[in-house]
């Protein structure tokens, strides 16, 4: 297990304790490599944790007493998609999905660091879209947000 | 004399009857001897990364069976087995005797 697949899973253990809702339907966690789901074998409303298709990032952080022994300040990346039944109903559901944005950027502020040694902050960023809208069926409702999480290790 | 587009419509094999209806109105009408074309899943999203599957096909509807109206995108087609679709499109055929509308299976239906 690395610190990436720690740091997902303490999210997202976070995010299942925000206790979210679409439309009164629970909304069910997954850890995926993709933002996808399957029409046929999800329970839809879903929260995908996946993989951001930008980079982890890796930069000193400070030098240590003795100049050698520093650690380093790792940044690691995801991007949570909360995927709901849409069927082209563009307002229905839609205080819910304020409401999952609001509670899951609030919860991860920079003042609220994670519970996992090191982690130093986990900030909400503007994401770009992870899908083109105007392709998307709007049969989906999707909204995503992306978390980078920095994390002080030992060198 | 005129060409009757409509003729021979009902001779077309494994007609089903469908409700089309219009969100946000009443209306609702039972549309028979409509032709479902094959249906197909898979992808459709062409944005990256994110995969979000559908089902697509497409409904025959013929304009003598509809009465005055004339189906429209977002319209919701339910089967007799309660699946809907949604028309994501429609194509004037025959002169306005035939509407074929491409539709999408609703998600959970």
């Amino acid at each position: 297990m690395s610190i990436a697949d720690d740091v997902a899973a303490e999210i997202l253990s976070v995010i299942g304790g925000l206790g979210l809702t679409v439309d009164g339907a629970g909304v069910t966690l997954s850890q995926r490599k993709l933002p996808a789901v399957d029409e046929a074998l999800d329970s839809l409303p879903m929260l995908v944790l996946a993989p951001s298709d930008g980079p982890d990032d890796d930069a000193p952080f400070d030098t240590g007493t003795d100049g050698t022994s520093g650690r380093r300040l790792q940044e690691y990346v995801y991007d949570g998609a909360l995927i709901a039944k849409g069927n082209r109903d563009y307002a229905a559901a839609l205080a819910d999905y304020r409401a999952a944005r609001q509670a899951i950027s609030l919860r991860f502020g920079r003042a609220r660091p994670l519970a996992t040694a090191g982690v130093l902050y986990v900030v909400p960023e503007p994401v770009p879209p992870l899908v083109d809208r105007s392709l998307v069926a709007g049969h989906y409702d999707y909204s995503s947000l992306r978390l980078r999480v920095g994390v002080v290790v030992s060198a | 004399m005129a060409l009757d587009f409509s003729i021979g419509r009902t001779l077309l094999p494994n007609l089903i009857t469908v409700t089309l209806t219009r969100p946000g109105t009443a209306l609702a009408v039972t549309v028979a001897n409509v032709q479902e074309q094959a249906e197909r899943s898979g992808d459709r999203t062409g944005g990256s990364p994110a995969l979000l599957p559908g089902t697509d096909t497409t409904y025959n509807l013929w304009s003598l069976d509809l009465g005055a109206v004339v189906p429209a995108k977002d319209d919701r087609i339910t089967r007799a087995d309660g699946r809907t679709f949604t028309v994501l499109g429609v194509d004037r055929c025959a002169h306005g005797a035939r509407y074929r509308c491409h539709a999408r299976k609703d998600v959970g239906s």
